[in-house]
């Protein structure tokens, strides 16, 4: 018993012997370094206060602020006669770069794709619009040639300066592998020109619409209602000739088409706007802005099409059936029926289907 | 492999653009089109410094990032060229290029662009070596011939080196090493990520 006890004492006081002989060792190491974290420290201040001390003098390395210079884009000489060429480096390529091929390339398509499943759901859940018929062959006139050729006009070249613009930002991405190198400078080589020819009449056509149509697009209180209660979901609220939608639409046309074509007449006369952060910024906001535009335009094909069928006749014949003013257009039925007109050709029979015709009588 | 550089030594460069010349004789390059400028900062005061500019070849080009038509390629050597053919006259690389150094000849009355030119190493394009072709559409083609750019061949006070950038920077050294003040490597650290290496 006694033999285990001194046993374990010894066995104690080697295992104290251990521990200690650690932390001799531990401190050995640890501590000389301690002496260098306190130079750094001290060197840290005295370099903070003597460039300090410097700057408060007004001193800077003369070499060193020429490099500066450089590096901010100052201008200097240069016996090249270009607009530009006078600067050694500028940095705002590189946010450039960044801003186009970062964000705008990568979020942008997300909201064309966003629109067209935004479409697709509300065209399962609410069914798309009944389709009418006009058995009574009755006819609402709205739109003069005028009208008509003007909402063509912009809505054609909107569609062609859109897929020529999309090409030119994704083709190279989307194209290349599909039609090779060759095959897409082609067509961006044609994109660009029909972009660049296209554009100055697409900014005759905003400009006329815009003046044309705004005393269409006054909003009112029954537009309000439209829109909040649901309107664009498939409910048949009281609207006038144009309702909520089509007024923010017009809205949508006016701001981005403002936006849209004065950076792209900016941008088409390179030599005039001699200015390369003008460029960067027009070329990234034309973008933007149109995407989001284009984004907008899917609602409006939706709305014109599968949305509300039978609309579609206001911009090809200029009239369009009373059975469909009455059920879109409840608000304008009653201003305008004196001015209704029969056509028998226009006659067609109510649709089959036996719960449309119940909900349109 | 070699890693084409250029290093313009700015307390050597006298602004004779004796490179610009040398560029625009060797690559027959178009009115209004400098591949090559020479830029001096504070002009006429104590101090001035003269650098000579053009492509700089980047590790990670802008210019090439930004190409809709993606007609820029880098050659194993590290040189940044680009096919003509494919190049549509956008403009973009310019406005990308921290150096300035893609430019456009006038295509049109109305002040189009045309397709971009810009500084090879003199190393041609895309086009058969030394064909006709390829000087008629990107100039000489010196290195397939085993011979450095023209404008740094010509370089009178040899501020200009273009090389591969271990020997122009061993050689950069050396000088530094000689002289007095820090190291004056201009836009090494913007084209190629890195120090003097």
């Amino acid at each position: 018993m006694e033999k285990q006890l001194k046993h374990t004492k010894s066995r104690n006081a080697a295992r104290h012997i251990g521990w200690m002989t650690m932390l001799v060792l531990v401190a050995g190491l640890v501590l000389p370094l301690s002496g260098h974290v306190n130079v750094a420290m001290a060197q840290d201040n005295e370099e903070v206060q003597s460039s300090q001390a410097a700057e408060s003098r007004g001193e800077t390395n003369p070499q060193s602020d020429l490099w500066r210079q450089a590096r901010e884009s100052h201008e200097g000489y240069t016996a090249v006669d270009a607009p530009g060429a006078n600067v050694l480096m500028s940095s705002d390529g590189e946010t450039f770069r960044q801003v186009r091929m970062g964000p705008v390339s990568t979020y942008l398509p997300w909201w064309l794709a966003f629109m067209v499943g935004a479409m697709f759901l509300l065209h399962i859940f609410t069914g798309g619009g009944e389709k009418l018929g006009n058995p009574s062959g009755k006819r609402f006139p709205a739109w003069s040639m005028f009208d008509r050729i003007l909402h063509w006009y912009v809505a054609v070249l909107f569609l062609i300066l859109a897929i020529t613009g999309l090409s030119l930002l994704f083709g190279r991405a989307l194209l290349i592998p599909l039609i090779g190198p060759e095959g897409f400078s082609a067509w961006a080589r044609a994109s660009k020109f029909i972009h660049d020819w296209g554009g100055p009449f697409f900014v005759v056509g905003i400009v006329v619409m815009s003046i044309a149509w705004l005393h269409h697009n006054k909003p009112t209180m029954m537009d309000v209602r439209w829109l909040l209660l649901g309107g664009a979901f498939g409910k048949h609220l009281p609207a006038g000739r144009y309702n909520g939608g089509q007024k923010i639409w017009f809205l949508v046309n006016v701001l981005a088409g403002a936006i849209v074509c004065v950076t792209g007449v900016l941008l088409l006369l390179p030599g005039i706007f001699e200015d390369r952060n003008l460029f960067q910024i027009n070329l990234i906001v034309h973008g933007v802005v149109a995407i989001l535009w284009i984004g907008v335009s899917f609602a409006h094909i939706y709305m014109a099409t599968l949305g509300a069928p039978g609309g579609i006749d206001i911009t090809t014949k200029g009239h369009v059936s009373s059975e469909w003013v009455k059920v879109h257009r409840s608000a304008w039925y009653e201003e305008a029926k004196d001015e209704a007109f029969y056509d028998e050709s226009e006659k067609t029979p109510p649709p089959e289907d036996s719960e449309a015709s119940a909900r349109t009588a | 492999m070699a890693r084409m550089k250029f290093l313009c030594d700015a307390d050597r460069c006298i602004e004779c653009n004796g490179c610009v010349t040398a560029c625009k004789n060797a690559n027959e390059v178009p009115w209004g089109v400098n591949r090559r400028r020479v830029v001096t900062l504070n002009d006429g005061q104590p101090g001035e410094k003269s650098v000579s500019v053009a492509c700089m070849h980047c590790d990670d080009a802008p210019c090439a990032a930004v190409c809709p038509v993606d007609c820029f390629y880098t050659t194993p050597d590290g040189i940044v060229l680009h096919d003509k053919d494919l190049c549509i006259g956008c403009g973009y690389c310019f406005f990308a290029c921290p150096f300035g150094a893609p430019q456009f000849p006038n295509a049109t009355a109305f002040g189009s662009r045309g397709r971009m030119d810009k500084c090879t190493f003199c190393a041609g394009g895309p086009e058969e070596p030394g064909s006709e072709a390829e000087f008629e559409k990107y100039g000489a083609n010196l290195i397939a011939e085993g011979m450095l750019p023209a404008c740094a061949e010509m370089c009178a006070t040899k501020a200009l080196l273009a090389g591969d950038g271990d020997l122009v920077a061993d050689i950069y050294r050396h000088r530094a090493t000689s002289r007095d003040g820090a190291a004056k490597t201009w836009g090494w650290s913007q084209a190629y990520r890195t120090g003097l290496s």
